[in-house]
């Protein structure tokens, strides 16, 4: 999911990377001046998670308000958000394992990595069925086991590729160069009134990208949910983020599609993420219930609540 | 007289003279001589009293340079732009012609939501700075709210194909209501200074000063712009023509407003000298400096780019030229933050 191929590599140093240097983004709105306006949030009590901030899905954010006040525990609004939050476990224990396996000294990963898979994808999709009903599970559940093939070959490839490349490297340093992005990277968002415990999928610590997986239509919230996760990775760290990527996955003939976009995380993005941390903090601080909304997504799993 | 880095030469000395010299722009006053290569300049603002020669101002013409003569607080006065700028007809009947059609309302709708969008952005940015002070914040927060709701409202109302006259009216009477929750809340944040409310001639607080001079700045930026794309500055689509009236130039610096308002609070908190006997012209110079260091450098997104204020103005102008040639609402700039 986060190697990047030669093409997006023209894109990043030729294009990308170069025009976010040209226009830099606002002082004012880098993470690190988390304590002043505009980054300032309402509450630091009240600790939101980047995903529910940035999501679109319910025109009034009633979705969120049903989550924080009714059922108070975090469930996907949508049966396509159900599968990404599944693909994206799948994905994150492969990388785990491997990373551990390569520590050992074991280099033949793919079938290792198949059988933990297996293993992942069937509890992840049983525990998230008690939300989605709707859930395909056996079409889920081919669909991940594709993606684990194409990503345990990736790995092992990987691997491999780096160790004939340096054969006497010791296991730290191929980990090193063969995953030199961190999976799963947990971040305290408190500073920006967002959770003590952020997941961000993925972030290429050196580089300055942070990686997101979503699966179904490119929607403009997407990048919004990755410049949150940048502002914050800047409180925390205190280190620049000016680069997002949203890989897509998903089916397509019989095979899988993945696709990486990779953007500038721009003021608009960061400004847009701002404003939608503060409509919520601010619906939920006051106690607002939303209106049920007059266009609802026809997916939607919390509809029951609303009627 | 100062030349900022990005070439606006202002000249603001009482006495003086201003000649060519080997292409260079020779400045006599009474603290000495200077010359500045014509090549460096992009505007020349006069707001003192000097002496021009003709050599002077046709070499500024010929490079394109614009020399504009301001009063001491900015108003502009006149301009000489060379006589080829703005010879596009073509976008002079289309801005004639579209009076009486559908995009004439769709521009000054633009403008009027555009301008109320970066108003609440305003009272958003205050809600959160005085977070501290939960009630304050609370009250700039709905007032942001309502605005918001009061925007799209107007932005969803259809009028008919060439009822500009009518749909004016409407679009003033909501501007009108959200100014007086604007300004009533930005008492709390000018206030300090002696700001009881919006006073657009003969004020003497150091607020309404400060917006005065700035708007006055703002326009004469826009104003050249208008007159670079060729457009007739005094047929406006909210401002209504009266004989002598920048009406034009008046609509297009209304989304922009809520920017120099928000520049002149930061201006006046970081202000060192005295403010409490009234304004003074210290006061009104560091604001012009200010003004072209900082104002006219900021850095806004519009369109995907990150734009200097300056350019953004241009590009503003151009995409109201767009918007008149295919017929559609142009896009306004806007500071979501």
């Amino acid at each position: 999911m986060y190697y990047i191929d030669p093409l997006e590599v023209r894109k990043l140093t030729r294009d990308l990377l170069p025009s976010s240097r040209e226009h830099p983004v606002d002082e004012r709105l880098r993470g690190w001046n988390w304590f002043q306006s505009p980054l300032s949030p309402y509450s630091s009590e009240l600790a939101l998670g980047v995903w529910e901030i940035s999501s679109a899905v319910c025109p009034t954010r009633r979705d969120a308000w049903i989550r924080r006040k009714v059922l108070r525990k975090s469930i996907p609004t949508t049966p396509t958000l159900a599968k990404g939050i599944v693909i994206h476990r799948v994905v994150s224990s492969i990388f785990l394992l491997a990373k551990k396996l390569a520590y050992l000294g074991r280099y033949e990963l793919r079938d290792e990595l198949l059988r933990e898979a297996g293993r992942i994808i069937d509890s992840e999709i049983a525990s998230m069925k008690a939300y989605a009903r709707s859930l395909e599970e056996e079409r889920l559940g081919e669909f991940c086991h594709r993606i684990a093939k194409w990503e345990a070959t990736r790995i092992e490839s990987k691997l491999w590729e780096i160790k004939a490349k340096y054969p006497f490297l010791n296991e730290e340093s191929l980990v090193q160069l063969s995953f030199p992005f961190s999976t799963e990277l947990v971040l305290d968002g408190s500073l920006l009134g967002l959770s003590k415990y952020l997941r961000v999928d993925a972030a290429w610590m050196f580089g300055g990208i942070i990686f997101d997986i979503k699966t179904g239509w490119r929607e403009e919230w997407h990048r919004v949910q990755v410049a949150g996760y940048a502002l914050a990775f800047e409180s925390f760290f205190e280190r620049p983020i000016d680069i997002g990527c949203v890989v897509y996955v998903d089916e397509a003939a019989g095979s899988l599609r993945v696709d990486r976009d990779f953007f500038t995380i721009s003021d608009g993005l960061r400004a847009s993420f701002l404003e939608r941390r503060d409509e919520l903090q601010m619906m939920l601080m006051r106690d607002e219930e939303p209106k049920v909304a007059q266009r609802c997504p026809a997916n939607c799993l919390l509809r029951e609540y609303c009627q | 007289m100062q030349l900022t880095e990005y070439g606006h030469l202002i000249v603001d000395e009482l006495g003086g003279s201003l000649r060519k010299r080997r292409g260079r722009i020779l400045i006599s006053t009474r603290s000495g001589k200077r010359e500045i290569p014509i090549k460096s300049v992009r505007d020349v603002i006069v707001m003192g009293k000097v002496a021009l020669t003709t050599d002077l101002l046709i070499a500024l013409a010929e490079s394109g340079v614009d020399l504009l003569i301001a009063t001491p607080t900015g108003r502009p006065v006149a301009r000489l732009s060379a006589a080829r700028a703005g010879g596009t007809a073509r976008n002079r009947y289309e801005q004639y012609e579209s009076m009486r059609d559908r995009r004439g309302i769709l521009i000054a709708k633009s403008i009027i939501v555009g301008k109320i969008r970066n108003q609440a952005s305003n009272m958003r940015y205050y809600s959160k700075a005085r977070r501290m002070d939960r009630d304050l914040s609370l009250m700039f927060y709905e007032a942001a709210e309502r605005m918001k709701a009061e925007m799209e409202a107007l932005d969803g109302m259809e009028f008919p194909e060439g009822s500009l006259d009518e749909a004016r009216k409407t679009m003033l009477s909501v501007e009108s209501r959200v100014a007086d929750l604007y300004w009533s809340m930005m008492r709390f944040e000018l206030g300090r200074w002696g700001f009881e409310g919006r006073e657009k001639r003969e004020a003497s607080d150091p607020p309404n000063v400060c917006l005065n001079v700035a708007y006055n700045l703002l326009s004469s930026m826009v104003w050249k712009n208008v007159i670079r794309f060729g457009l007739d500055p005094f047929l406006g689509y909210v401002h209504v023509e009266r004989p002598g009236r920048l009406s034009l130039v008046f609509d297009l610096m209304e989304p922009m407003r809520p920017m120099v308002d928000r520049f002149v609070v930061s201006f006046l908190r970081s202000y060192k000298g005295e403010l409490r006997g009234g304004y003074s012209s210290e006061m009104i110079a560091s604001l012009k400096e200010r003004f072209f260091s900082d104002f006219a450098e900021d850095r806004v997104e519009y369109k995907g780019r990150n734009l200097r204020m300056e350019s953004l103005i241009f590009f503003y102008v151009q995409e109201v030229v767009s918007a008149l040639r295919e017929g559609r609402a142009p896009t306004t700039p806007y500071i979501p933050w």
